[in-house]
């Protein structure tokens, strides 16, 4: 195995052409030189494609889909990524300078390891100050009480997981998709572990809480997840308490947004394929059931 | 404000401009941050006081925790994913289990908004209305899809079949 193996950086863009190019201008400047670039993007309406490829990076592919196809643009980037190791970003975030050379030492250190969710900090923090890293657990036993999904804006994933796991569902579109691919990297025998001292850079807007698109995708994609992918019992008592949560959330906010995206995970459920996972795996991962309920109003 | 507890009840990417507001408004205040167990490392560079919830599940006030209620802070920053601080009602009510002489939530528009005694209270039986409603609305609901299962199960198959 080479010390410094290729590591494949797949982005999907969508209309968010300056953060895009700030994102490959950073990614050009990382301690870690074996770096391969797969830009996939969405269809961008702004000129992104033109901007991008301007940039005349020797170490980058572009991919560009005919429209808008969600986190299945994901999926094309890493089908074309040749890399041992996949680095997941969003168009808006962007990786410290010495995190994916972090990111390849933990995933040396640790073979079981299939996932490394990087610790996602405010863009303001990258402005306004150095990275304040905290220390990881090295040398320490994972926690094994309760497992984990990972950061889809700063993640690194090993190919041969992506492999056998498989990448995101293209049926969910947008949000969740982490979720429902941790649930199958679990399941095939690795782990997905944070590193709080492998740090990238997010530029969320989280003040725009007026749209209805992040809780009703949530919504339907947390419905979508338990039906996909939890066994038996564990499937019906995570199903009640989505169901009343639905309907207590969409009373104390005014809101049918939470109504219309169970009715289309119900009607729509035929794009989805049912895999339970083990049981003991369910049971112990922390799945953020309320994270839609809190987006909104 | 000298002593400040702050709640981590959203990500890290809110969390960093919390502190950054904290820090702005109240230069000089100690600050001690709780976190569940798998935020506990990352907390560290927030704040030398980190403290860890004992339990796995949600804060909440059932769910106290007995090392906290031997301190006494000024306040207790409850940072919220939203305006208006729907869905955090739970951790409110964990509030009630602190010795603290003020509450405040902060939004994702970095606004720090008192929190009484009594509007958590006023919440909670809101709520409870609410949850008994939900409760009867889930019981039909599940009863629905619990009949319709063996269609949808169907569904599935002909879907992937069709993907096929």
């Amino acid at each position: 195995m080479s010390d410094t193996p290729l590591v494949s950086a797949v982005i999907v863009s969508y209309n968010r052409r300056e953060d895009i190019v700030e994102t490959l201008t950073m990614l050009s400047r990382q301690n870690y030189k074996n770096i391969e670039i797969i830009v996939v993007d969405n269809a961008s309406a702004d000129g992104s494609p033109v901007m991008i490829k301007e940039l005349g990076l020797p170490n980058l592919r572009l991919i560009q889909m005919e429209e808008n196809v969600g986190v299945k643009a994901y999926n094309s980037g890493f089908e074309a990524a040749r890399g041992e190791f996949i680095l997941i970003l969003d168009d808006d975030s962007f990786p410290a300078s010495d995190a994916i050379g972090k990111m390849v030492g933990k995933f040396n250190q640790y073979p079981t390891v299939g996932v490394v969710s990087f610790n996602v900090k405010d863009y303001s923090t990258f402005k306004n100050a150095p990275a304040t890293t905290a220390s990881s657990p090295d040398g320490q036993p994972f926690n094994d009480d309760y497992i984990m999904s990972f950061h889809g804006a700063g993640a690194g994933v090993r190919r041969e997981v992506l492999e056998k796991a498989g990448g995101y569902p293209e049926e969910f579109f947008l949000y969740f998709n982490e979720t429902d691919m941790a649930l199958r990297v679990w399941n095939s025998g690795y782990r997905v572990e944070s590193f709080p001292d492998i740090v990238c850079y997010h530029k969320s807007a989280q003040t725009n809480r007026t749209s209805q698109r992040g809780p009703f995708y949530y919504t339907r994609n947390i419905f979508w997840t338990i039906w996909k992918n939890y066994p038996g019992t564990l499937m019906w008592k995570a199903t009640s308490l989505m169901l009343f949560y639905v309907f207590y959330y969409s009373l104390e906010q005014r809101t049918l947004v939470y109504i219309r995206a169970l009715l289309d995970a119900v009607v729509n459920i035929g794009k989805i394929t049912r895999a339970p996972i083990q049981k003991s795996i369910a049971k112990r991962f922390r799945m953020h059931f309320k994270t839609p309920f809190t987006m909104y109003s | 404000m000298k002593n400040i507890l702050v709640i981590r009840c959203t990500n890290l990417q809110h969390l960093d401009k919390v502190f950054e507001k904290l820090r702005d408004e109240l230069p000089g205040a100690k600050t001690a941050l709780l976190t569940h167990r798998h935020g506990a490392l990352a907390a560290e560079a927030y704040t030398e006081t980190v403290a860890v919830y004992p339990y796995t599940e949600n804060y909440g006030y059932l769910r106290p925790m007995k090392s906290l209620n031997a301190m006494n802070f000024d306040a207790v920053v409850i940072p919220v994913g939203n305006i208006s601080g729907s869905g955090f009602l739970n951790v409110f009510l964990f509030t009630l289990t602190i010795k603290a002489a003020s509450r405040y939530t902060c939004n994702t528009a970095l606004e720090l908004k008192p929190l009484s005694r009594a509007k958590i209270i006023g919440l909670l039986l809101r709520n409870t209305l609410y949850a008994t409603v939900s409760g009867a609305l889930t019981l039909a609901a599940g009863a629905v899809l619990l009949a319709g299962w063996p269609v949808f199960t169907l569904l599935t198959k002909c879907g992937k079949a069709l993907r096929q």
